[in-house]
């Protein structure tokens, strides 16, 4: 049976822990992508999807249900990562980001670009455009990054990303005009090839 | 409206977030503008780059390692629990424990003396001055009658 957010929450609510497994595999794919368009590492990426969980079942009680669930999971998942990030830059010396890739073999840093032509020259061309987009979308502030992965990446419509940040449907406008306008400036040159 | 202003609003009608008549009012300037139209084609392609690119997957075993985490994490309250009673018994031995429940017998005794002490005795005027009254018509003392009747416990 297939149960709604909201369903799942009541029973998640309720003890059920196999609804929190629904929960979390319904979610999963989605937190997982948003996290590392925000932090740019696979590692770190499996982690703050995990801690988002583990917010979620901690303060599952705290959502009354006012919103729909994954604006409120999305929110987490954007606090957790702006947190992370806050944290890492504290940090010296552990600088991850989707610029410089890990090399480990658990992350090869490596973001392919969907296309069914299979020939090499293409594949190469792929990757170093993937690349390309990866710098450039790392290159955003914060904020601009984490509305345009949402909205890229989720779909989420203006409105729901206002609900999302907490700010006015202009404020939402603004910043992804603005995340825009810088990632067509980077990646310009590279432009022409693509239809 | 300068082009300026066109191109902060390409970014909305590309998301279809503009309403019917800004909409027919861009693609209007769109039409009659080359370097407006070049900028929202360039736009149209990154955000047709961004949405090949393939989603990120995490790794098989999600939930088996979250439930490892959150079962850890479960651990840690249960012996934040445990460790509790433990400093409890360590800090009360048996005796300690009876003087301790001597004292909260105690310190329940003397609240309550405390509260049922605090209540109070309050005249009630209109039956002493009506007491009074009739004392005055009848030309006599009652004071033994009136005194009973005149203080009444709230």
């Amino acid at each position: 049976m297939q149960y709604s957010d909201e369903e799942l929450v009541e029973r998640c609510g309720a003890g059920d822990e196999e609804s929190f497994r629904m929960l979390v595999e319904r979610y999963q794919d989605r937190v997982y992508h948003i996290v590392y368009g925000i932090v740019g590492h696979k590692g770190e990426a499996e982690d703050l999807s995990q801690e988002v969980f583990l917010r979620v079942y901690r303060f599952l009680h705290c959502f009354k249900g006012k919103s729909r669930f994954y604006t409120w999971l999305y929110r987490l998942t954007v606090n957790v990562c702006l947190s992370a990030k806050r944290k890492r830059k504290n940090e010296p010396g552990k600088i991850l980001s989707l610029a410089n890739p890990s090399k480990h073999d658990d992350d090869p840093g490596e973001m392919e670009l969907a296309d069914e032509s299979l020939s090499p020259l293409k594949v190469l061309q792929n990757r170093e455009m993937a690349e390309t987009i990866k710098f450039a979308i790392n290159s955003l502030s914060e904020v601009l990054k984490s509305t345009f992965v949402l909205r890229e990446f989720e779909e989420l419509t203006y409105e729901e990303l206002a609900r999302v940040f907490r700010c006015s449907r202009g404020t939402i406008k603004s910043r992804l005009s603005r995340a825009r306008e810088q990632l067509r400036r980077k990646i310009e040159p590279y432009l022409n090839g693509v239809v | 409206m300068s082009c300026k202003k066109w191109k902060k609003k390409l970014s909305s009608y590309l998301d279809n977030e503009v309403s019917y008549r800004e909409r027919l009012k861009i693609e209007k300037h769109l039409k009659s503008c080359p370097a407006c139209f070049n900028e929202f084609k360039q736009l149209e392609r990154v955000h047709r780059l961004v949405q090949s690119i393939q989603p990120e997957k995490p790794r098989p075993g999600f939930y088996e390692r979250l439930s490892e985490r959150l079962s850890q994490e479960k651990l840690t309250l249960r012996e934040k629990l445990v460790g509790w009673r433990y400093s409890w018994q360590l800090s009360f031995p048996r005796v300690g424990k009876i003087a301790v429940a001597i004292s909260a017998v105690m310190l329940l005794s003397v609240s309550f003396y405390i509260w049922r002490s605090s209540i109070s005795y309050e005249v009630n005027i209109k039956v002493f001055e009506e007491e009074y009254l009739r004392s005055q018509q009848m030309n006599s003392f009652v004071g033994e009658l009136a005194l009973p009747v005149f203080f009444e416990i709230k």
